[in-house]
C-alpha cells in the first residue's frame, strides 16, 4: 500500500538539483569573496575544476529555466517535479526582472567573467525556492501513507 | 548568525557520531538484519564526510555565504533524520520475535514465489495508520507494530513485495502501457481542444504525470500482489474500502488526482487479474460483494473519472503486468498450491475463509498457524 518509494524518487531527484545548484553557487561566491578579499585565500579554497563545474551546472540550469518561461513548452519533470516548477513559475512572475538578471549572469559565465552580489541575490532566491519545495516533498515523505 | 550554525553544524555531527557508535555496538544475529545495519552506518560515515567539509572549508564564518549554508544544512538534517528514521530506529528496534519472524516468513515467501531478490528487511517499525509501506532505497518493508500476532493483512505484503519486484523489473511489467497511456491522452488532449473544452486540459496533465509517476506503478504492485497471493489480496483491498468509503474516497472524490489510483479503479484490475490466474469462481463471489458495498456505500463519482480512467488503461496494464509476471517466472498463486507445501499466500487464503464462516473462532485458529509459521528455520 505504500507510495514512499514514489516520493522517495522524487525527493531524490530534488534534492540533488537543489543540492547541486547550491553547491554551485557556493563555489561561485568564494571566487567573488576572493577576487574581493584575496586575504580570505587563508581559510577559503576554491580549485579551477570546482569553478569550471559550477560555471557548467549553472548554465544549464539556467537554460532549463528559459525553457520554461517559453510558453506551450513541454517541461523535463525528470529534472524538477511539476510543483517545484510551478512554484518557479511564479517567482518569474512574481519578480519579473530576475529573468534579465538570469541572462545576464549567463552572459558572464559563458564569458568566464566574475558574477555581481546582486546576481547572486537572484540565484539565491532561485535556490530558495527549490529548498522550499524539497523541505516539503521531505515532509511529505516522512508522514507518508499506505 | 553565523556563530550559531557553525554550532548546528558541530551539533549535528557530534550526534551522527554517537549514532553511529550505538550502531556498531549491536550484536545482530539475522544475517539480513546484519547487512542493514552495515547499509546505515555507512549512510551515517558519507553524511558525517560531508558535513565535516563544510565545517572546514570556513564558509560557515562568512556573512556572503549564510542563506546558502542554511540550505545545506537544512538537506543534511533531512538526510540525518531520514537516516534516523528508515534505518537507525529499524535496527534499533529489531526483534527475533517480530522482525526475525517476519524474516523467515518473507524468505519461505520468496522461495514459494520463485523471486530470485534477496530477503529486505522487514522491520515492524509502522503503526494502523502508516500500515504497510516499501522503502526501495533502503530495500525495506515496514508494517505495522505487533503484525506478527495477526494474518488478515498479510495479503498486503505482497503488494510490497511488488515495489520490490517493480524496481527491477519495471520494463518487463509496464511493457507498453506507458505508451497506450500517452497516445489516449493525446487523443483526449485534441478532443478537449476542439471541444474548447479548457479546463479539461489541465486535468489531462495531471492524469499523465500521475499515470506515469504513481498510478502504473501502484497499480502493477496490487496486480503482482494479486498474481502472487490471490484472492486474499481482493479481500485485504475490501477491508481498506470499508474505511475509504466512510469519507467518501471510493472513487477518490475531490481528490481524485493523487498518489494512489482510486480503489474503485484498483478493484477493477483486481478483479480482472483473479480472472487471468483461474480464480474466476471467487472472482465472481467478490465482485457480487462489491457491487452490493458499491450500492450501500453510495459514494460519488467525480464527472471526469471514466475519461482519466478508461477501461482500455486498466485493460492494458492488467493484461501487461500477468505477461510480465508469466516472463519474470514469477509463480502465481494457483502453481504455488500445486508446486509447493502449504504456501504462506494459502494460509492467507484459509484466514479469509474463515474468518467470514467463523468470526467468533477466527482468533484461535490464528493463533495455531501462526504458530507454525513461528517454528519456521531460517534457511540461509
Amino acid at each position: 500500500m505504500s507510495e514512499i518509494g514514489i516520493i522517495s524518487k522524487q525527493y531524490g531527484a530534488l534534492v540533488t538539483k537543489t543540492d547541486k545548484i547550491n553547491d554551485s553557487v557556493i563555489v561561485l561566491k568564494k571566487q567573488f569573496l576572493l577576487r574581493s578579499n584575496p586575504e580570505k585565500s587563508k581559510t577559503i579554497v576554491v580549485s579551477d575544476k570546482e569553478l569550471e563545474g559550477a560555471k557548467n551546472d549553472m548554465l544549464i540550469f539556467i537554460d532549463y529555466l528559459k525553457e520554461l518561461q517559453k510558453v506551450n513548452h513541454e517541461p523535463d519533470f525528470g529534472i524538477l517535479p511539476g510543483k517545484t516548477i510551478l512554484e518557479l513559475k511564479k517567482l518569474f512572475d512574481r519578480k519579473p526582472g530576475i529573468d534579465k538578471t538570469l541572462h545576464k549572469i549567463r552572459g558572464k559565465l559563458k564569458k568566464d567573467k566574475f558574477l555581481e552580489k546582486e546576481q547572486f541575490d537572484a540565484l539565491d532566491e532561485i535556490v530558495a525556492v527549490l529548498d522550499n519545495e524539497r523541505s516539503m516533498l521531505f515532509k511529505k515523505l516522512r508522514t507518508a501513507r499506505g | 548568525m553565523n556563530q550559531l550554525i557553525k554550532g548546528l553544524y558541530i551539533d549535528l555531527f557530534n550526534r551522527l557520531g554517537k549514532m553511529t557508535l550505538d550502531l556498531e555496538r549491536l550484536s545482530m544475529t539475522s544475517p539480513v538484519a546484519a547487512g542493514f545495519q552495515k547499509t546505515a552506518v555507512l549512510s551515517m560515515y558519507e553524511l558525517k564526510k560531508k558535513i565535516a567539509i563544510v565545517i572546514k572549508s570556513g564558509i560557515l564564518s562568512e556573512e556572503l555565504f549564510t542563506r546558502n549554508v542554511i540550505i545545506s544544512y537544512n538537506s543534511f538534517n533531512n538526510e540525518f533524520i531520514d537516516i534516523e528514521l528508515f534505518l537507525f530506529l529499524p535496527i534499533i528496534k529489531h526483534s527475533l520475535e517480530a522482525e526475525g519472524y517476519f524474516e523467515k516468513v518473507v524468505q519461505k515467501i520468496y522461495n514459494e514465489i520463485q523471486c530470485t531478490q534477496s530477503v529486505p528487511f522487514i522491520s515492524t517499525i509502522s503503526n494502523s495508520e502508516s500500515y504497510y509501506w516499501a522503502y526501495s532505497k533502503y530495500k525495506m518493508i515496514a508494517l505495522p507494530q505487533g503484525e506478527e500476532k495477526y494474518l488478515l493483512n498479510l495479503g498486503d505484503l505482497y503488494h510490497e513485495i511488488g515495489h520490490l519486484i517493480y524496481v527491477q523489473s519495471e520494463q518487463f511489467l509496464v511493457d507498453d502501457h506507458l505508451k497506450k497511456m500517452t497516445l489516449y491522452f493525446n487523443e483526449q488532449r485534441a478532443a478537449a481542444k476542439w471541444r474548447k473544452k479548457k479546463q479539461y486540459l489541465e486535468r489531462i496533465q495531471d492524469a499523465v504525470d500521475y499515470w506515469e509517476y504513481n498510478w502504473s506503478e501502484e497499480l502493477a504492485c496490487d496486480l503482482i500482489a494479486i498474481y502472487l497471493v490471490g484472492p486474499a489480496y481482493a479481500w485485504s483491498h475490501m477491508k481498506i474500502c470499508t474505511t475509504s468509503s466512510g469519507v467518501n474516497e471510493i472513487f477518490s472524490f475531490r481528490k481524485m488526482i493523487k498518489e494512489h489510483p482510486p480503489d474503485e479503479v484498483r478493484m477493477r484490475a483486481i478483479l480482472q487479474m483473479l480472472g487471468l490466474i483461474n480464480q474466476k469462481e471467487e472472482a465472481d463471489k467478490i465482485r457480487e460483494i462489491w457491487e452490493k458495498f458499491l450500492g450501500v456505500t453510495q459514494n460519488t463519482k467525480p464527472d471526469d473519472y471514466d475519461l482519466i480512467f478508461p477501461q482500455e488503461l486498466i485493460d492494458s496494464i492488467v493484461q501487461n503486468v500477468f505477461d510480465g509476471c508469466t516472463n519474470i517466472t514469477l509463480r502465481s498463486y494457483p502453481d504455488q498450491v500445486k508446486k509447493t507445501t502449504k504456501p504462506v499466500s494459502e494460509v492467507i487464503n484459509e484466514a479469509w475463509s474463515k474468518i467470514r464462516d467463523d468470526p467468533e473462532g477466527f482468533s484461535q485458529w490464528e493463533e495455531g498457524k501462526i504458530a507454525n509459521l513461528q517454528s519456521l528455520s531460517f534457511l540461509y
